[in-house]
């Protein structure tokens, strides 16, 4: 790196921080939102899609919203003791604390899901694309980010996990033309920023990625 | 099928509550008692042999699922103006008659779809495909049937449009979306729907191990089963048109073999689930949701056949003085539960 993309990347990160200062002063969301995948004139691409806009500052019905200073508040108050059993373990040690967004509908807090509404069908592999999660840039020591769904009767199935060893996942399929939520489990108090990617194989084989985004999350 | 409307509204007029109120009026309630029987008696023979199918099939289902209810109401509005069985026999036993003469309607309303080679009941007798394919068919000159049986659709999206709440069935299965008419549209609920009743949180829907039909909540289970992923959309409502931005959707009358609920997914194993409507524990239940969302739920079916769910959308208008009620006209959801 010379002196230039040195001072260019500096610039950079600076804009980004004084943006995500100035949005966690206003943007607390409360409200309905998902992680939206479209594909569109050959783009893949990944943000967020809001519905309404109860909370100050946030766009109605924007399906190209950026996460970029945006995060997302977990609420402290969202705790949850990992019960015990096997099919939990993945979550985390039976007994031990996670926070959460809620799968079923929440109100006055973020309810997070995830969106493909807008990828055409009969176009990727099997109409499904995948949500990779490309690296954790930030996070509080030895916190961990697990996505999971419970079924009708609260067993659960794994989505995407950091946790170390097995129980580790980076890389989810999701049905296109699909809009759906899950729960978003944090281990911690503290905040994350996740990097996640969209990617899709078209029925021709070729592989297609957005650009790597950096979804910021909140557990205060 | 003028009787039929007639009985209709007669049965309703029972509802008055002033009726109830004092014990003179009693006999007010006997004779409009003895009108709906009598007209249920009309329209059974009737339906013997004119009762085609589509829009009178949808009259007396109507009628037949709303007896049981307003039954139940006349009973309440005897307690309250405190007649008994031993103050007024001769009154409770026209009421058991009226009652059995509901239960005889509801079992002909289930026959008769049955007698339609293209009804769903007569499907499930077929093999699920051809089933299908049958019920594509027209069922008259003036209907035909739209069936869904698996991917995305909203089975109750309530818009306010020109002045008006409506209900439709939203396809998202085909590409674009589609709304359709509930009063046609069958959504069928596939044997890979069946599930054992896990634990004793599930008793609302029967005891534990006994089979239960579930269009689940999650996506990737109704998929992974090749089912209807059912949800209710409020996306056509836009904000500040109702009081408190909510709609009520109201569960009137369920007519079926077996219970019919609407649940939630418990957070884990050992959470009671959250139970937003039971047929089995008194109707009308309510579901009161917030205007511009989307959202999903268990639907669940206690036994294989036919269940008819009257629903109606209502809601306050916000930004009319005294806040009047807009309601939308009943919209009758059908599903075919496949054994």
């Amino acid at each position: 790196m010379n002196k230039h993309q040195t001072l260019r990347a500096t610039v950079a990160f600076l804009v980004t921080m004084t943006l995500a200062n100035a949005a966690l002063a206003t943007n607390i969301f409360k409200e309905h939102l998902d992680v939206d995948i479209d594909y569109q004139g050959g783009l893949l691409t990944l943000d967020y899609r809001t519905y309404t806009n109860m909370s100050a500052g946030v766009p109605l019905n924007d399906d190209d919203y950026s996460p970029l200073g945006n995060p997302i508040i977990v609420p402290l108050a969202n705790s949850y003791v990992v019960p015990s059993g096997s099919q939990w373990a993945c979550l985390g040690a039976a007994g031990a604390t996670v926070y959460r967004l809620k799968q079923g509908v929440a109100s006055n807090e973020a309810w997070l899901g995830w969106n493909t509404q807008n990828v055409p069908t009969a176009t990727f592999l099997n109409n499904k694309v995948q949500l990779e999660v490309v690296s954790v840039v930030s996070a509080p020591a030895g916190a961990r980010f697990v996505l999971y769904t419970t079924n009708s009767f609260g067993t659960p199935t794994y989505q995407l996990n950091t946790t170390a060893g097995g129980c580790n996942d980076q890389s989810m399929d999701i049905s296109v033309n699909a809009h759906l939520h899950c729960w978003w489990a944090f281990s911690a108090p503290g905040s994350y920023t996740i990097r996640f990617r969209a990617k899709g194989t078209l029925n021709g084989g070729s592989v297609v990625t957005s650009g790597t985004v950096d979804y910021q999350f909140s557990v205060q | 099928m003028l009787a039929v409307a007639l009985a209709d509204d007669r049965v309703a007029a029972v509802r008055v509550p002033d009726i109830a109120l004092r014990y003179r009026r009693v006999s007010d309630l006997a004779n409009s008692a003895l009108t709906a029987q009598r007209l249920l008696e009309d329209a059974l023979t009737q339906s013997d042999s004119t009762v085609a199918g589509g829009a009178e099939l949808d009259d007396l289902s109507r009628l037949s699922a709303q007896l049981p209810v307003q039954i139940k109401r006349i009973k309440q509005a005897l307690r309250v103006a405190g007649v008994s069985n031993s103050t007024d026999p001769e009154l409770f036993r026209l009421l058991n008659t009226v009652k059995l003469a509901a239960r005889s309607l509801s079992a002909r309303v289930l026959e008769l779809h049955g007698n339609s080679g293209k009804s769903p009941l007569a499907a499930l007798a077929l093999d699920e495909q051809q089933a299908i394919v049958a019920m594509n068919g027209p069922l008259s000159p003036t209907s035909s049937w739209y069936v869904l049986d698996e991917g995305h659709i909203d089975a109750i999206d309530v818009a306010y449009e020109d002045d008006e709440l409506g209900i439709s069935v939203h396809d998202e299965t085909v590409d674009p979306d589609v709304e359709r008419d509930p009063a046609t549209t069958i959504m069928v609920v596939k044997g890979s729907a069946k599930v054992q009743i896990p634990d004793a949180r599930f008793a609302f829907l029967g005891p534990v191990g006994t089979n239960v039909w579930i269009l689940p909540e999650g996506q990737p289970e109704a998929e992974a089963a090749g089912l209807l992923w059912a949800g209710v959309a409020t996306e056509e409502i836009e904000a500040g048109v109702l009081l408190n931005d909510t709609v009520d959707i109201r569960f009137r009358n369920v007519v079926g073999p077996n219970g019919f609920s609407l649940f939630e997914s418990p957070q884990d194993e050992l959470t009671d689930p959250a139970i937003l409507v039971d047929s089995e524990d008194g109707l009308p239940d309510t579901l009161t949701t917030p205007v511009g969302l989307h959202r999903h739920m268990n639907w669940a079916f206690e036994s294989p056949g036919i269940y008819l769910v009257r629903i109606q959308a209502r809601g306050r208008l916000a930004q009319v003085p005294g806040n009047p009620w807009v309601s939308s006209s009943n919209a009758v959801l059908k599903f075919v539960v496949l054994p």
